[in-house]
């Protein structure tokens, strides 16, 4: 039982290292002692300028979003709204609200420039009856006449 | 320990070098892990001493080293083993090469013959009786070394001790 403990005390005073071995060590650690310390500044610049980096991008994107954010709920809350605001709202298929309450004018099918859309909210019916083309038959001849003949 | 001049490092080199060439060699598996390891332990030093860093108790110092890179050296060389083992099979496992020893025959076996038994211990208990038994390193040296409280080095030392007899009997 004690046999292990008296191997323990034979191997306390005896070496098991080779002499060879020592010098090879020696001479790794004196080239150790001698080799320049390796400069740690261009890691830490490095993660420096990462870190600022980050941190301006950080800045900029806040900035950024936070001017742009009041867009971003409209365009996705509602899309109807913000193209009520561009000026070629008439010609879209979706009503508009603030047009809805108009009559949908018969400018879209008239080919005369004057039909402008300022010209539109007007009720009154004589500037577009006087606005007509002339081969519109209902308002330019009263009396069927001898055009109903033929 | 105030700064230290390179002669007087080598000297504590040669001082402490072969006992802790012996202690990493029980620790690890090859003559060869066990050479780089305990230079990388002095290199390691002169480093620590090199930032201005001073130490009180060399030889705990050196052994605290010394397990640290022993602890690290598993984990990797572990990893290793397991990406050698998926690549090419069991058959390239490194075996632990206890041949190649200086010293007369005699002492070659009985160091190969502990290290069977010691390599039949719990890492911690192999880790104190090795300090203890062939390293001869006091209870505080060892707390040092291993980070433990004196009080807690002792109940490991006396429960290894259990064991390693359990051991030896059988």
């Amino acid at each position: 039982m004690n046999d292990i403990f008296k191997q323990f005390e034979e191997l306390k005073g005896a070496d098991l290292h080779e002499a060879e071995m020592l010098k090879r060590q020696e001479a790794r650690i004196r080239a150790h002692i001698h080799a320049p310390v390796p400069p740690a500044t261009p890691l830490s610049s490095t993660l420096i300028g990462a870190v600022v980096i980050t941190l301006i991008a950080g800045i900029l994107i806040f900035v950024v979003g936070k001017d742009s954010a009041p867009i971003m709920p409209v365009v996705t809350s509602s899309p109807q709204v913000s193209a009520s605001s561009t000026p070629v709202a008439s010609t879209s298929s979706s009503p508009l609200p603030t047009e809805s309450t108009t009559p949908r004018p018969t400018h879209s099918v008239s080919p005369t420039p004057t039909s402008t859309p300022t010209r539109t909210p007007t009720p009154t019916p004589t500037p577009t009856q006087t606005l007509l083309p002339p081969d519109e038959p209902a308002h330019t001849s009263p009396t069927p006449g001898p055009a109903a003949n033929f | 320990m105030d700064q230290v001049s390179e002669e007087r490092f080598i000297e504590l080199y040669h001082e402490h070098a072969g006992k802790l060439f012996k202690y990493c060699y029980f620790r690890v598996h090859s003559k060869e892990d066990a050479e780089d390891l305990s230079g990388k332990v002095f290199m390691k030093t002169w480093d620590y001493l090199r930032q201005g860093n001073t130490i009180d108790n060399m030889r705990a110092f050196l052994y605290r080293s010394a397990h640290n890179l022993i602890v690290d050296f598993y984990k990797t060389s572990k990893k290793d083993r397991e990406v050698s083992i998926h690549a090419f099979g069991e058959d390239e496992i490194d075996l632990p090469d206890e041949t190649d020893l200086a010293g007369d025959t005699e002492i070659k076996h009985t160091a190969e013959d502990v290290k069977r038994k010691l390599e039949l211990l719990p890492e911690a208990y192999r880790d104190i009786i090795i300090m203890k038994y062939i390293n001869d390193l006091t209870i505080s040296e060892i707390a040092q070394a291993t980070g433990m409280t004196e009080n807690n080095v002792s109940v490991k030392l006396h429960r290894a001790v259990e064991k390693l007899k359990t051991i030896a009997q059988s």
